[in-house]
């Protein structure tokens, strides 16, 4: 029956979603999955639904291709809707009278559906765990959603706009197409920006030297024209390589006087032992106007286990007293934190300090380099603050440039069995030391916490597209962005973007120095515990201040035009 | 080489110092030459103490010793750099007086009393001094032969804060003098030795003249030293008329040493039966009253029954009238505190423990504790003992609020923990204790007229016999009689927690803690330097037989003496301030309106994946706009109404009234504040009463919204449709009062304090505040509390101005007078985390060097300062400033004396910055 369901869902995939309209796409793979693996169970009269996060619901369960829906009896027509994607994990407990089964999500919440009927609790966790693991990018429910609300049209990462910010510091750049169509990279968009004294040819040469064919490309560049650059480790290899066109095309960014730092995010020792499998660093020999810096930060798979044992401390309500502080510490969340955190001053010290510039990569340049290049702009660029400012950032740095996603977020905290080499939260880290920053700097950002949170949670599961996909290449060919609705689109949409600014927003325009003392550094209480975080009740009522301040001034706007009025009719009863 | 070569260049040109001084380390081992080539010897610090100085002390406040030219270093500072001054030792305070704060674009705030670099000597904990050859050395009180030659004077003070001083430029013999004399007076053994006793003599004398109206605030907290007090507090309440009484057994503190002159027992009890029995119990303390709950439940504290002795029914007795004053007759519950709380003994250990962790030498000390930090709290265990108290408190308030009984606590001695919970327990479950003088006169009571032995918890005076006192860790005085034990700290903690918890719901912020706190170390007040009331009465009375009129004494509340106006309003939690003022308004708008300025934002709060955002917010939002408006011309008309009405009504227990409009309400600190709980203590059927006693004056539906006002002041209870609010937030299993989720809701009166360990915060602003590495400039909190300050100022404004214009179209009278101007706020440049503690250094403002946070770059910074493109930032900017600007020395400098000092700021670098500028190097090296 197994069999059967796969194969025809293959059927359906190779089909359906390419020439059929969504909906048509989506009652056909509700029919099947109600025909096939539903049984008799689309729908449960009588269920409960406890969550964490949500008051205790009595009603009906639903299942649906994409959700798992519970409809509230009591008269005030809650509903709270559970994406499948978003289910990592499934226990089932079932006794006489009552069936339970956890849905724990990837979100790290918890929820609790209990059936009465043992054959429809099975049936519904069967199809749910079918369901949650469905691999199909054209199967995802972004593909089926269609936004309700007016979209604000994005236009985020967009190339133009990047170029037209660094011609006013420097003329040293120009845009190239020489990965059209993905020919040297699929981790890089098509057009990308480029030192103007470098040939196409040339980034071709360097970008067969990288690795994955990230060659070293423009990242940021700072008001003094210092830049940031992001690459992949050379393929030095065993037998020494090396690549001039790749030596000439970092060197022209200096300038003659100019040296600058190659932060590779690695130990010495494993960058050294990479060259035994094809990689390597840079040799001080070859390019000797760089300096090397070794920062180590850890593989995405470290972080899976240390999130793993922070998310389950952070959930156990029951933890003993005096346990709780050292479990937190054991899982060294928090000290990856301090690490990034630590690296990024590190590079935005050298740019705006120093007023060199920085040369970043790792292994595969698309997990900690993207994080340390990230938060050295919000570091150093107020314009990285604001929301807008702030999305375009994480949509030219980790979506146009290629973090991984669809890997990385495959699955979460609950899933059984080792996580592969790669799966990790590198995105959710540098999420969790923007927060750091925020909660450092209250006043400084334009959004506030929960756009974080927000952006967290839809990394994991979304009805959005923007994290689908490993890279641009995958992005083109499902045609993710014609086919989906942007998560960006959404937030900055003019009914939703209000409800995530920061009420104390000061704009400042220098650069931020956060404190990486374990003293500073702050459990993300609103993702990671937030039934009890108090943040959210402070927010609420600084906006509603806020909201306040608003009516009261239309209000006096209001009464001195009546009050005026009121004047002039007894101006003219004088007269 | 050639790069190294220019780069060393120009450090040179910056520092104006020959070449070849760079090359040789030793020459920097002299900080005369620094200061030689700095080109600015003559500026050093040449002010004759005796003439300067007096202008800068107190009333009865006496110089006993002075060093010249004394460097005072900056704290933490990588480089050592550091002012020079003159330190001066007086009966009060150890002054350090320059006319420039050092390396400083922002002094700390104002104090009337001790300037920012000055630390009273009640605050000084521990002295070490470093002798010419470096040996460090502690010294203790009995310590005699201090000898000539000593190089640096390090004290570490009981706020955490540790001060460096540097003989190295004085003339020899003047360090040893003035060690000798704040060592002779920092451990005073006596409380009639006190400073307070000096200059509330003093100040009495020298203003008799001069007592003005001014400090119409102080008043209002009241004292408890008086049987008025009391009575307003007994007599106000429904629940406690005719069952409860004062008395006054102990006026003459004759009985009981530690226990009040007055207290409050169940009216059935004799006075002659009490007199005989208070010698039952331990230390002499009776059951005492602390709390009624309107539902006639009662709190009540008092010290453990003597084993030894056989009159058992004198307690049970005691016990069963307490029961009486229970008209339901429930049982009593008792809390044995002895079992439920740390013993004082363990405290102590903990907070000397914290005390190491928070107060690190330097840098790479901080730094070290670097992943251990966690572990470090945890085995600190303060912020367990904090929980437990918190856990303790929440199950006495659970049970008076859920109806269950009368609860008693019990003590050993009667006089810490029951302090602390019964406080505790008053502020969770009682509003009025939330606002700033409700828990003033709450401390006031239970701690100061409950007879907290604060001199020996503290430690403020120095027990000759046991050396061993001074060495916290060694405390082995278990004998809880004397046993030093920072007992209020733990309870200001708790406040704090519940702060952050719950910021909408209190009325004080961190920094009115931390004030709290370091008032005990500020021997001016009368309040936290004597162990009990008797022993107050006592020095008291000493002090007036040498004269004819009696002196007053100062207490703490009477905050208009350490602290300026403008400082005081950053007491009052801005949040707080809002939120009172929405529920003016939100009472008087109908239910939709007002819920959806609370709760709109919940809407769009971040849900599961919602799907169906739809546009709730406008709806709301354009619902109340038109109702407010519309409403708002009959609501003005109504108010004045309860205006004229209540000022005219008799106010039982002469609390001000809300004495014009509703909308200056709260933003009158202090004087306006008292309107929130002279209203909460009359309940919700008082408030009734009020309103329906003239609602023929005007029609039933503004008579309604009248009484919504005046209750609205007090409960956010009467908001009229919880349960909009409650379906568009997360409410979870609303049965049971489970502490892991977010249980409380905004109309509810007790608090929901969560105790788990998780939950607590630790409380940087009191513990870190001197610790400038985790600074951040623009950053922290503090910056967030000025912004909502601001946030309210304006709401506060705009109302009283709409208000002004409604008074315009209602009367048509534009003779009403102008709104009142706006409170003057503080003007600050920069707020630091630690605002306003912690000054901001210029090196971490002018952002020229990053050494305190990135161990990376501190190493190359030792090197070279800063790169060639930022110019050193040391001696420049002392030359700048010392032409420039009006020099401001914060505290009581004059201009005058300003202008006849000069200071220099030196700039000495025991690191040498000597090895080739390689940055270079140095980078690769430090990572």
């Amino acid at each position: 029956m197994w069999a059967m369901f796969k194969q025809s869902l293959d059927e359906l995939t190779s089909t359906t979603p390419k020439k059929e309209d969504p909906v048509k796409a989506q009652l056909l793979l509700m029919q099947l999955v109600s025909a096939e693996t539903l049984g008799t169970t689309p729908k449960v009269e009588e269920a409960f639904l406890e969550g964490s996060c949500i008051s205790k619901m009595i009603g009906s369960a639903c299942l649906t291709g994409h959700h798992l829906i519970l409809y509230s009896h009591s008269g005030d027509n809650a509903e709270h809707w559970i994406l499948h994607k978003n289910v990592d994990a499934i226990d089932r407990r079932f006794g006489n009278d009552k069936c339970q089964i956890t849905l724990k999500c990837k979100d790290f919440e918890t929820y609790c559906l209990t059936v009465l009927s043992q054959e429809d609790a099975t049936n519904i966790a069967n199809s749910i765990e079918v369901l949650s693991s469905l691999d199909n990018i054209n199967l995802q429910y972004p593909f089926f959603y269609k936004a309700t609300n007016s979209l604000s049209e994005s236009n985020l990462g967009s190339i133009e706009e990047d170029f037209l910010m660094i011609s006013n510091v420097s003329d040293q750049w120009r845009i190239s197409e020489v990965n059209n169509n993905f020919q040297i990279c699929p981790t890089y968009p098509q057009r990308i920006i480029v030192p103007k004294s470098i040939s196409d040819q040339m980034i071709f040469k360097s970008s067969e030297f990288r690795n994955l064919g990230r060659f070293p490309i423009l990242s940021y560049c700072h008001h003094n024209g210092r830049v940031v650059m992001r690459c992949s480790q050379p393929q030095i290899g065993t037998n020494n390589r090396r690549c001039k066109e790749d030596e000439k095309l970092i060197n022209v960014v200096l300038g003659s006087h100019h040296r600058g730092y190659i932060m590779d995010t690695r130990t010495q020792q494993i960058a050294l032992q990479a060259r035994s499998k094809g990689g390597g660093t840079e040799t001080e020999f070859n390019y000797p106007q760089w300096k090397k810096i070794h920062h180590n930060l850890s593989r995405p798979s470290a972080l899976y286990d240390s999130i793993c044992k922070l998310v389950e401390v952070s959930r156990d309500k029951g933890c003993a007293v005096d346990k709780w502080r050292s479990r937190l510490e054991s899982s060294n969340w928090l000290h990856h934190v301090k690490e990034v955190l630590t690296a990024s001053c590190l590079v935005s010290q050298c740019l705006d300090k120093e007023g060199a510039s920085v040369l970043i990569h790792c292994a595969d340049g698309f997990d900690s380099t993207l994080q340390i290049t990230s938060l050295t702009q919000i570091i150093l660029n107020p314009e990285c603050r604001t929301l807008r400012g702030f999305l375009n950032l994480v949509e030219k740095e980790w979506i146009l440039y290629g973090h991984p996603f669809r890997e990385r977020c495959a699955r979460s905290v609950y899933s059984v069995g080792k996580a592969s080499r790669d799966e990790g939260p590198t995105f959710l880290l540098f999420l969790d030391c923007v927060h750091q920053l925020q909660h450092q700097y209250p006043l400084s950002f334009e959004f506030d916490g929960s756009l974080l949170c927000q952006i967290a949670r839809h990394t994991y599961a979304s009805q959005f597209g923007t994290f689908l996909c490993n890279n641009e290449l995958e992005r083109f060919t499902s045609r993710v962005r014609s086919k989906t609705t942007s998560l960006w689109s959404h937030l900055l949409s003019d009914d939703v973007f209000p409800s995530y600014l920061n009420p104390v927003y000061q704009p400042r325009s220098d650069t931020i120095w956060p404190s990486v003392a374990p003293q500073s550094l702050m459990l993300w209480g609103e993702l990671f515990t937030p039934f009890v975080d108090p943040s959210a009740v402070t927010r609420r009522c600084l906006r509603s201040n806020k909201l306040y301040l608003h009516e009261l001034r239309s209000t006096i706007n209001e009464l001195s035009k009546e009050v005026s009025q009121l004047e002039e009719q007894e101006e003219k009863l004088k007269t | 080489m050639s790069m190294r070569r220019t780069f060393k260049l120009k450090v040179n040109q910056v520092l104006h110092r020959p070449q070849h001084h760079n090359s040789a380390a030793s020459d920097h081992d002299d900080p005369l030459k620094d200061i030689k080539l700095a080109g600015a010897y003559e500026h050093v610090y040449q002010l004759s103490p005796s003439s300067e100085v007096d202008g800068l002390l107190l009333p009865g406040e006496i110089t006993v010793g002075h060093a010249k030219e004394v460097i005072s270093y900056v704290l933490h500072d990588e480089n050592r750099r550091g002012t020079s001054g003159l330190l001066v030792c007086t009966n009060f305070r150890l002054m350090f007086v320059t006319d420039k704060p050092p390396y400083c674009n922002l002094i700390a705030v104002d104090n009337k009393l001790i300037g920012p670099q000055d630390v009273t000597l009640s605050n000084i904990e521990t002295i070490y001094i470093e002798k010419q050859n470096g040996k460090r050395k502690k010294l203790y009180p009995t310590s005699r032969n201090i000898k000539d030659g000593i190089q640096k004077l390090e004290i570490h003070c009981k706020d955490f804060r540790i001060l460096t001083y540097s003989f190295k430029l004085s003339v020899l013999g003047e360090g040893k003098n003035i060690v000798r004399a704040i060592l002779h007076h920092s451990y005073p053994q006596d409380s009639s030795l006190s400073f307070a006793m000096e200059y509330i003599s003093k100040k009495a004398s020298k203003e008799t003249s001069t007592k003005e109206a001014s400090n119409i605030s102080s008043k209002v907290v009241s004292l408890y030293r008086k049987v008025d007090d009391w009575e307003k507090l007994i007599m106000t309440s429904q629940a406690m008329k005719g069952r409860w009484r004062i008395t006054s057994i102990n006026e003459t503190f004759s009985l009981s040493a530690t226990m009040p002159g007055l207290f409050v027992v169940p009216s059935s009890l004799s006075d002659a039966f009490l007199k005989d029995a208070i010698h039952q119990y331990n230390n002499n303390r009776l059951p005492i009253w602390c709390y009624t709950h309107p539902n006639k439940c009662s709190l009540l504290r008092s010290s453990n029954f003597r084993e030894e002795s056989v009159q058992f029914q004198v307690d049970q007795k005691i016990r069963q009238e307490i029961t009486k004053c229970d008209p339901s007759g429930r049982k009593i519950r008792m809390m044995d505190l002895n079992k439920m709380c740390p013993t004082l003994q363990q405290v102590q250990m903990s907070f000397h423990k914290l005390k190491t962790s928070c107060m690190p030498a330097n840098e790479d000390e901080y730094m070290e504790s670097d992943g251990k930090w966690y572990s470090t709290l945890q085995t600190i265990k303060w912020l367990q003992f904090v929980s437990c108290c918190l856990e303790v408190a929440r199950t006495c308030v659970d049970h008076i609020d859920s109806g269950l009984g009368t609860v008693l606590l019990i003590e050993t001695l009667g006089v810490d923990w029951t302090a602390c919970i019964s406080c505790l327990v008053q502020v969770l479950i009682d509003p009025t204790k939330r606002t700033i003088d409700g828990l003033s006169e709450l401390i006031q009571r239970e701690w100061i007229i409950g007879c907290h032995p604060f001199t020996t918890r503290l430690g403020i005076l120095h027990q000759p016999k046991k050396s061993s006192k001074f060495q916290p860790e060694s405390s082995t005085s278990d004998h809880p009689e004397v046993c030093k034990s920072p007992i209020f700290m733990v309870f200001l903690d708790c406040l704090y927690q519940i702060l952050t918890q719950e910021s909408t719901k209190v009325e004080y912020t961190s920094f009115f803690l931390t004030s709290l706190a370091d008032g005990t170390r500020l021997p001016v007040f009368d309040t936290f330097i004597f162990n009990n009331e008797r022993e107050r009465n006592r020095t008291l009375q000493q002090l007036n037989q040498q004269r004819t009129t009696d002196i007053e004494t100062i207490s703490i509340w009477d905050w208009d003496v350490q602290y300026p106006h403008h400082v005081q309003q950053l007491f009052i939690n801005p949040l707080y301030r809002c939120k009172r003022f929405h529920h003016l308004v939100a009472t008087t708008t109908p239910p939709l309106g007002g819920n959806s300025i609370a709760t709109n934002d919940d809407v769009t709060s971040p849900n599961t994946l919602d799907l169906t955002t739809t546009p709730k917010v406008e709806k709301l939002k354009s619902s109340k706009k038109s109702s407010t408006h519309h409403r708002s011309a009959s609501d003005s008309t109504c108010l004045d109404t309860t205006t004229s009405s209540m000022t005219s009504s008799s106010t039982p227990h002469g609390h001000k009234r809300i004495n014009s409009n509703s909308y200056e309400v709260p933003y009158q600190p202090p004087q306006g504040r008292s309107v929130f709980y002279c209203a909460g203590d009359e309940r919700p059927d008082s408030g009734r009463s009020v309103a329906n006693s003239r609602s023929s004056s005007t029609d039933n539906m503004a008579a309604e919204d009248d009484e919504a006002v005046v209750i609205g002041l007090v409960d956010q209870v009467n908001s009229r449709a919880p349960q909009v609010a409650e379906r568009l937030r997360f409410v979870p299993n609303s049965a049971n009062n489970n502490n892991d989720v977010i249980g409380c809701r905004d109309d509810d009166d007790v608090m929901q304090v969560k105790t788990g360990v998780q939950y607590l915060r630790f409380w940087k602003f009191a513990y870190l505040r001197w610790v400038s590495f985790s600074q951040l400039i623009g950053g922290g909190e503090s910056p967030q509390v000025e912004q909502e300050n601001k946030m309210a100022d304006e709401i506060v404004q705009l109302a009283s101005k709409i208000e002004h214009l409604e008074a315009q179209l209602c009367n048509g009278d534009t003779s009403v007078t102008s709104p009142p101007p706006r409170v003057d706020d503080v003007t600050v440049q920069f707020v630091s985390s630690y605002f306003p503690y912690l000054a901001i250094s210029n090196k971490s403002a002018n952002k020229s060097t990053l050494g305190r946070v990135y161990n990376f770059s501190r190493k190359k910074e030792g090197k070279s300062t800063t790169s060639a493109s930022a110019p050193s930032p040391k001696i420049h900017h002392h030359h700048h400033h010392t032409e420039g600007k009006p020099p401001h020395r914060p505290a009581p400098l004059s201009p005058a004396q300003v202008a006849a000092s000069s200071h220099h700021m030196v700039a000495l670098s025991e690191q040498q910055q000597t090895s080739e500028g390689g940055t270079y190097n140095r980078l690769s090296s430090g990572v």
